[in-house]
């Protein structure tokens, strides 16, 4: 295939996928989807678990 | 385009123009140089054997100028120091002339120029130098010394036995050519253009063995 | 009747038979058997030169064979090598004189396994002197404008075949090229006669497939003056559509950031006083808190959350869970906040930011509410800091626009750079290289 004819598949597909990020909302972040939290929650937040050992990170800076 | 017909005065033959208005042929027979006088046709010399030609071209060859088609009705023969070239007269269906040079299968086509063109002394057209006829700007290319080595056909001038000729071929930036003619005393200015072998659209060519 | 144009001659100087096959346009033959040079329009055929044999180019293609180029049949009957000296250095050519009765004669020239099909010019080119300090002299013809490459005296050192011209081993004449490729213009002048000839860049498999020669064309070695570039015409359209892929990007960004609402779909600001000493987890979790609902419209897109906070010299962690209110899912993840700042002997120093900013990919419509557990470091009210939480819709993935960017620049920087270097290593062998001083 002639180059041109390459690039420009190539830079339509690059486009689509930018296209495809920003209509569905696409981000780096990739967070647990976690099993259905119950009602409870919102009265008593501290009894929540996240679905992830987050830690207390003791981070000491300069 | 009626072909008059004459009897030649040498050996009696049949000897018909391709042309009408031919001022000058060869008998095809006795290949002796036939001048015409109205009908009479008075012989001026002989043309000495020819060695077969390379070029494609023949006598009867037809082609096509420009739309203009035209036939092929006499030569002239030059020879110089690298070689020969040949000039075919040719004859359009309006019975005007014209002159396609071919030299090493290189084509031209040209006409004679009116009088009233300026045409420059011989000692001016040098190499390099630049002419301009009929607005178009020419360059010469070439300066040949040749010499005539014979006839064939019809021909619209008396030429013969020409002992040296001086040629001046010039260039255009377009593929224009001209050719100054030094053999006369009021030297003679051909214009025209090169053109490609198969523009020409040739018919009854020669053929040669194994092409 | 049918003309013969082939026919057979006795060397006078050795007896060898020659063939002659362009009948009386042949001026020169060559006896490669004793390696003389005859007259072909002397009927005894005089010796002009006798040369001593060198074999500096080998010969292809043989004499008498026949190939179908352009729609017609050419026949080899000739072959020279001719040589030039450039910075005290020999570089040496093959030329092949094609023959075709009613077409005329053409050249193919071979260099290092570089091919030229060159005819000769009826017309007279136009040269121009360089026109600043730095550029080329140009010539000018049909239309179309070459860079003058090499001007050099080039020898003929071997003859083989027949010509229709005189030619002697020693003959010198003045060429210059110019190369607009894959065609190339040259002059040769002697005496004040200069013939322009016209060359176009092919390949051996070419030649070798129009004269069926054997085996493969010898492999091109470096770059010739006319040979095409890599990428010929693409490059300018590559980069056009790379511009036009561009202006798509810029204007996608523009209606993205600048014109899209991003409306806040809530907002609101949180104190945490860290406790004295480090906290257990179930400590760490009671001081939790859950934002009140909100509703997310329109399709799934993605979630902005920005934690702003004023803390100086101290970080922060907060846990921070998303949750569907009628639903139940939930998307759990951290996000921590630093900033340092300080003086010293070099000045003002800071490092990290008092705010963090995240994407919560693809998430669907709905109601929801948002779960944080914020940490820092232990140390009462002195360690308090406020943050404030704003959630926003449909907010566009910055990083994406650039990776794009970046993406659909590769192709046309590559294909620039090897273009470059093409260019590079062609002019190297021209007059104009920045190797030392040249003729």
């Amino acid at each position: 295939m002639s180059t041109i004819r390459l690039y420009l598949l190539y830079g339509g597909l690059v486009l689509s996928l930018l296209g495809a990020a920003e209509y569905r909302g696409w981000s780096p972040l990739s967070p647990t989807e976690g099993k259905t939290a119950p009602k409870t929650v919102r009265d008593n937040p501290g009894a929540y678990r996240p679905h992830y050992r987050g830690g207390a990170y003791y981070f000491r800076g300069k | 385009m009626t072909r008059p017909q004459a009897t030649c005065p040498n050996c009696g033959a049949r000897v018909e123009f391709r042309w009408s208005s031919a001022v000058q042929t060869v008998c095809p027979f006795c290949h002796s140089i036939l001048v015409r006088h109205d009908v009479d046709l008075e012989r001026v010399g002989t043309v000495a054997d020819l060695a077969p030609s390379s070029s494609p071209i023949q006598l009867g060859t037809g082609g096509r100028y420009h739309q203009r088609a035209f036939e092929v009705v006499g030569r002239i023969i030059y020879e110089w120091e690298q070689g020969g070239w040949n000039e075919w007269h040719v004859v359009f269906n309006d019975s005007t002339s014209g002159w396609l040079s071919d030299a090493q299968a290189e084509y031209a086509v040209s006409c004679l120029a009116a009088d009233s063109l300026a045409r420059p002394a011989e000692a001016n057209a040098a190499l390099g130098r630049h002419f301009t006829w009929q607005g178009k700007d020419y360059q010469v290319t070439t300066v040949t010394h040749a010499r005539y080595r014979g006839v064939e056909g019809d021909l619209p001038f008396e030429y013969w036995d020409k002992a040296e000729v001086v040629f001046v071929d010039l260039k255009s930036d377009d593929g224009g050519c001209a050719t100054l003619d030094y053999s006369e005393e009021t030297p003679l200015l051909f214009l025209g253009e090169f053109v490609e072998f198969r523009d020409l659209a040739l018919t009854n060519l020669r053929q040669f063995d194994g092409w | 009747m049918v003309d013969a144009l082939v026919r057979s001659l006795t060397c006078p100087q050795c007896g060898a038979t020659l063939t002659v096959r362009a009948g009386d346009h042949t001026v020169t033959v060559v006896c490669s058997h004793c390696n003389s040079i005859l007259d072909a329009k002397d009927p005894s055929l005089k010796v002009l030169q006798r040369f001593a044999a060198k074999q500096l180019v080998p010969q292809y293609i043989p004499l008498g064979a026949r190939g179908r180029w352009r729609g017609t049949m050419w026949e080899v009957i000739g072959f020279q090598v001719r040589t030039i000296r450039v910075q005290g250095i020999d570089y040496s050519w093959g030329e092949y004189l094609l023959f075709n009765p009613y077409e005329g004669f053409r050249y193919l020239t071979q260099y290092n396994g570089h091919w030229n099909d060159v005819i000769v010019l009826k017309t007279v080119p136009k040269v121009y002197k360089a026109r600043a300090t730095g550029a080329k002299p140009q010539a000018v013809v049909l239309g179309e404008t070459f860079q003058h490459f090499q001007t050099a005296t080039a020898t003929t050192t071997q003859v083989v075949g027949e010509f229709p011209w005189t030619v002697r081993v020693g003959d010198k004449v003045d060429v210059s090229d110019y190369v607009d490729p894959p065609r190339i213009l040259s002059s040769e002048s002697t005496a004040g006669e200069t013939t322009w000839s016209m060359g176009e860049y092919v390949t051996g498999d070419r030649i070798w497939q129009a004269y069926e020669l054997p085996g493969s064309p010898p492999d091109p070695i470096g770059v010739y003056a006319n040979q095409p570039a890599p990428y010929p015409g693409s490059l300018g359209r590559v980069w056009q559509a790379f511009a036009a892929f561009l202006g798509v990007l810029l204007l996608a960004a523009v209606w993205r950031f600048g014109l899209s609402p991003h409306a806040v779909v809530y907002e609101h600001v949180y104190q945490y006083v860290p406790p004295a000493t480090p906290p257990s987890d179930s400590e760490a979790a009671a001081a939790a808190l859950v934002t009140d609902t909100f509703t997310l419209n329109g399709r799934t897109s993605a979630l902005e959350l920005t934690t702003e906070t004023n803390l100086d010299n101290s970080w922060a962690y907060f846990a921070f869970a998303l949750i569907n209110d009628s639903t139940g899912t939930t998307y759990d993840f951290g996000r921590e906040v630093a900033y340092y700042d300080g003086r010293d002997v070099d000045g003002y120093w800071s490092e990290g930011s008092t705010r963090d900013r995240v994407l919560i990919p693809s998430v669907p419509s709905g109601r929801y509410y948002v779960r944080v557990q914020p940490e820092g470091p232990p140390g009462g009210t002195f360690r308090a800091f406020t943050y404030r939480l704003r959630l926003r819709r449909d907010v566009p993935w910055g990083m994406a626009y650039l990776l794009a960017f970046v993406l659909l620049a590769v192709p046309p920087a590559f294909v620039l750079l090897r273009s470059m270097t093409f260019e590079h290593t062609r002019w190297q062998e021209s007059d104009y290289s920045d190797t030392g001083d040249d003729e």
